[in-house]
């Protein structure tokens, strides 16, 4: 197999090929009775050429095929001409085995995996009011095979586990829904006694009926740790993604590094956690992923590169570049980012005379200086105290008045899983961490 | 022998009570410029295959892009239909066939020139924007065969177009362009007239003052009230009975003035087909006639779980995901009135064009709420300026639909006019 790839690299002269491995399952079951039972297994490759500032990118099916797409790329390289390079980075030789703390999902049958789900939809079933009662249970293993010209060879394991519930209470045209998902890189553990989890979800969707639409408007927000980190991901992340910015003047002066993006507390990171949703040690150009600070004690300190942009932008390569399968060419994305600790007290971060409470994302979509994100549920806070269930609560706002309207950043926080969208690549699995965190003056769409 | 052959001949020697074999393969060559520079030029070709057992009663999936050994998918269909979900139905016997255009060849070295050309019109307008740009060929096919004889394909060509400004300007980030896709090579020169129009007109600013203010959905936006529809007919909520639009067959849902058509035989959308990803004819057909709800989307599943026909509405995200209800192709129906009268009756009214966020509320229960990427106020159909950090709160279902424009535009795989809502809320920063 080897030789083949091999003789692609000979004859892109400058460039790298990939070759991906994957193995998945995947079971949905909704009140009891499962709806799917999938398997899957995906073979495949690609390769790069880079010439001139412009990259040509070919795939291809097996090994054997993988010389044939190299001159397509090459040939698809030399049709035009761009400008750029790309930074310098260390020749890589390694290899990444998994590195598990629970069972291999692979060595599960089948049987269990669908029995657990089950198990997880019945408990939310059961509630009164809960109409459809879902759990998808997901696992999939992936190695990768990377080589490039500079010598570099790079082959990594990975298996992600993952159980999404979501229950749905329903009273005529009312519809309302709760999801959550836990999962990571570390076994099948991780999917494991949720039985409380999926009660409690079952009984906030029912609750979710009876609570009335937000009033529009602007409000002091505190996030919880989940949305909090889909706010950084959506609103901040996405900013510091250099492939944004390496071409945009305006945008580089507003994203100068040195500049004051919010209050000496706030403290933004990008990095790799082994085990955690969006780890990886080295990103699909072969780079070992480095934790960058991109927000220090309130200060813009870093951003997300891959090789090219870093050349382009003139810094060091931060192991950013990625792509959600071998059919794709890396795009800059993040990895876990997150809002460091600070220093309040959850209380403390509550306390404000009014408010809302917001409560784990639906979803976030950014538009650079521009974010949106919808949360699952909120509660109109009197006085430091949640005092009314509240829905449709949509946050949106600009990002660099957000950041500098930050209150307080919590104490304790967790890691949140996610799928991040780009370029048509969707979805790539990322990470977040975040404490709870207020900001004043945040638009909220509604009644 | 391929390897959808090898696995048909695999099934055929196994005790099973159905199968189904899908081939989906695409090749795809894009030429992309980032923000002005040309950055890549790609060739990609996808291929897999996709198995479907029925056993004891059971339905059971697997597909990959591995043929090393593709009677390995089959055996994992086998496998999974013992855990599998319960089914009653029978896989389609007989399909049409389908004319698409022949390929064309959209040469490379054109489409870098033309990509430059986009580039040069449209970064001169206003003064910080980037251009990036997607020129795009490619050919998709797709083979079904099945236990009960049937044996389907079709391939058909595309061609998609993107052109896409962005940058922070002297009135905030702006961000607008089109996307075109078509199975002919697309025509942009109105699109390209309409943004460079909408980038000029950024560059004033507006407020909204009035919270009942009429919104109106641009072509670019007017896939909100449709997502809607799309997730409420979807037989999968039904069944689940989580839509609000369950057993309201015949019933009135939404505005008089909305007509939506699911249009498979619109040879200009990139939707068009002549069968379903299962091999069941698609059919244009109503699914909502002045606001009267009139079909649902349903596959072979949901409909036999509804004890309904199948509508020729199975989509699968290429080989790899099992079929679901979907629809490729949508119409909402041309209204009577042009857009500029439309403007003058209303009086003042904020026009939608690009949206932030929009997809992710409650749509399954019509709820919507964005902020505006790139919209304007309008009075007396002028533009007065854009707006910004505005949100547009609203349910499909209760809102009134004012009007719907006569001109629609091609807008991804969909046919889609200008639609003025009325009785949405409209919330601004300050």
């Amino acid at each position: 197999m080897e030789e083949y790839l091999k003789k692609a690299l000979e004859i892109v002269g400058r460039g790298e090929v990939r070759l991906e491995e994957t193995e998945s399952t995947a079971v949905r079951v909704r009140n009891g009775q499962v709806e799917d039972a999938v398997v899957r297994r995906e073979y495949r490759g690609s390769v790069r050429a880079f010439r001139r500032g412009v990259w040509g990118f070919a795939t291809f099916a097996s090994p054997e095929e993988a010389p044939e797409a190299a001159e397509r790329a090459l040939k698809l390289a030399e049709a035009a001409e761009g400008s750029g390079d790309l930074a310098q980075v260390p020749v890589v030789q390694d290899e990444v085995p998994l590195s598990l703390s629970s069972e291999d999902p692979r060595q599960i049958p089948l049987e269990r995996k669908v029995e657990l789900a089950k198990g997880y939809s019945q408990i939310m079933a059961r509630v009164k009011g809960v109409v459809s009662a879902e759990v998808g249970y997901s696992d999939s293993y992936v190695r990768e095979f990377f080589l490039n010209t500079e010598g570099s060879r790079v082959v990594q394991e990975r298996v992600y586990t993952r159980v999404a519930l979501s229950a749905t209470a329903v009273e005529g045209s009312n519809v309302q829904n709760r999801y959550k998902s836990f999962g990571d890189q570390r076994g099948f553990g991780v999917v494991l006694g949720r039985e409380a989890e999926a009660e409690r979800i079952a009984a906030e969707a029912v609750e979710l009926l009876s609570a009335e639409k937000v009033t529009g408007g602007t409000y002091t927000v505190i996030l919880n740790p989940a949305i909090a980190g889909v706010f950084i991901h959506e609103a901040f992340g996405h900013l510091s993604e250099a492939d944004h910015l390496h071409r945009n003047e305006r945008l580089k002066e507003v994203m100068r590094i040195g500049e004051r993006f919010g209050p000496p507390f706030l403290n933004v990171t990008d990095k790799p956690v082994p085990g955690e949703w969006g780890y990886y040690k080295y990103d699909h150009e072969g780079v070992e992923k480095k934790t960058t600070y991109l927000i220090k004690d309130g200060v813009l300190s870093g951003r997300l590169h891959s090789r090219f942009t870093a050349w382009v932008m003139g810094d060091e390569p931060t192991g950013n570049a990625r792509a959600i399968n071998a059919l794709y060419q890396p795009l800059v994305r993040m990895s876990a980012t997150c809002i460091e600790p600070g220093d309040a007290e959850t209380e403390e971060v509550l306390d404000i005379s009014e408010g809302l409470l917001v409560i784990d994302a639906l979803g976030g979509m950014t538009e650079m200086e521009m974010f949106t994100f919808t949360a699952q549920k909120a509660y109109l806070v009197k006085n430091g105290k949640p005092v009314k269930l509240v829905r449709d609560v949509v946050l949106s706002g600009n990002v660099f008045e957000t950041l500098k309207n930050v209150e307080k950043v919590g104490k304790e926080g967790y890691y949140w899983v996610g799928g991040c969208g780009k370029g048509g690549q969707f979805p790539l699995p990322v990470s977040t961490f975040a404490p709870y965190v207020r900001i004043k003056n945040v638009l909220v769409g509604g009644k | 022998m391929g390897a959808a052959e090898r696995v048909f001949q695999y099934l055929k020697g196994k005790a099973l009570e159905g199968f189904e074999v899908y081939e989906a393969s695409s090749e795809e060559e894009p030429v992309k410029f980032d923000q002005g520079e040309l950055e890549a030029l790609e060739r990609v070709r996808k291929a897999g295959i996709a198995v479907r057992v029925i056993k004891g009663g059971r339905l059971g999936f697997a597909a990959g892009s591995d043929l090393r050994e593709p009677e390995r998918i089959a055996e994992a269909a086998i496998t999974a239909a013992q855990f599998g979900p319960e089914v009653g139905f029978k896989f389609p016997s007989e399909a049409p066939g389908a004319q698409f255009p022949e390929p064309v060849d959209w040469d490379p070295a054109e489409r870098v020139r033309l990509g430059r050309e986009f580039i040069a019109e449209l970064s001169s307008i206003v003064k910080g924007l980037a251009v990036s740009v997607e020129l795009e060929q490619g050919s998709y096919t797709v083979r079904i065969l099945n236990s009960e004889g049937l044996d389907a394909s079709y391939a058909k060509p595309f061609y998609k177009l993107a052109v896409w400004a962005s940058g922070m300007s002297e009135t905030g980030y702006v961000s607008d362009g089109f996307i075109r896709a078509s199975v002919r090579v697309p025509k942009w020169e109105e699109a390209l007239e309409g943004v460079k129009e909408r980038l000029r007109n950024s560059q004033r600013l507006a407020k909204v003052e009035r919270r009942d203010i009429p919104v109106v959905l641009a072509p670019e936006s007017a896939w909100i009230p449709l997502r809607a529809l799309d997730l409420g007919l979807n037989g999968r909520n039904l069944y689940k009975g989580t839509s609000p639009l369950k057993d309201k067959l015949g019933e009135r849902v939404v505005g008089e003035a909305l007509s939506v058509w699911e249009v498979p035989d619109d040879p200009e959308l990139l939707g068009a087909r002549p069968f379903d990803d299962e091999g069941v004819p698609a059919k244009r057909r109503a699914l909502v006639e002045k606001g009267v709800l009139k079909g649902y989307i349903l596959d072979l599943y949901s409909a036999w779980k509804l004890g309904l026909e199948p509508t020729g509405s199975a989509e699968r995200e290429g080989y790899s995901s099992p079929p679901y209800p979907g629809v490729s192709a949508f119409e909402v129906m041309a209204g009577e009135k042009g857009i500029s009268q439309i403007f003058e009756e209303l009086g003042e009214a904020l026009v939608v064009y690009g949206t932030i966020g929009a997809g992710q509320s409650n749509l399954l229960a019509g709820e919507f709420s964005f902020n505006i990427g790139m919209g304007f106020l309008v009075k007396g159909g002028e533009v007065v300026g854009r707006v910004k950090d505005t949100m547009v709160s609203g349910n499909v279902y209760e809102a009134e639909i004012l009007a719907v424009s006569r001109e629609q535009e091609v807008y991804w795989t969909h046919r889609l006019p200008y639609i003025a809502l009325g009785g949405v809320t409209v919330s601004a920063k300050g």
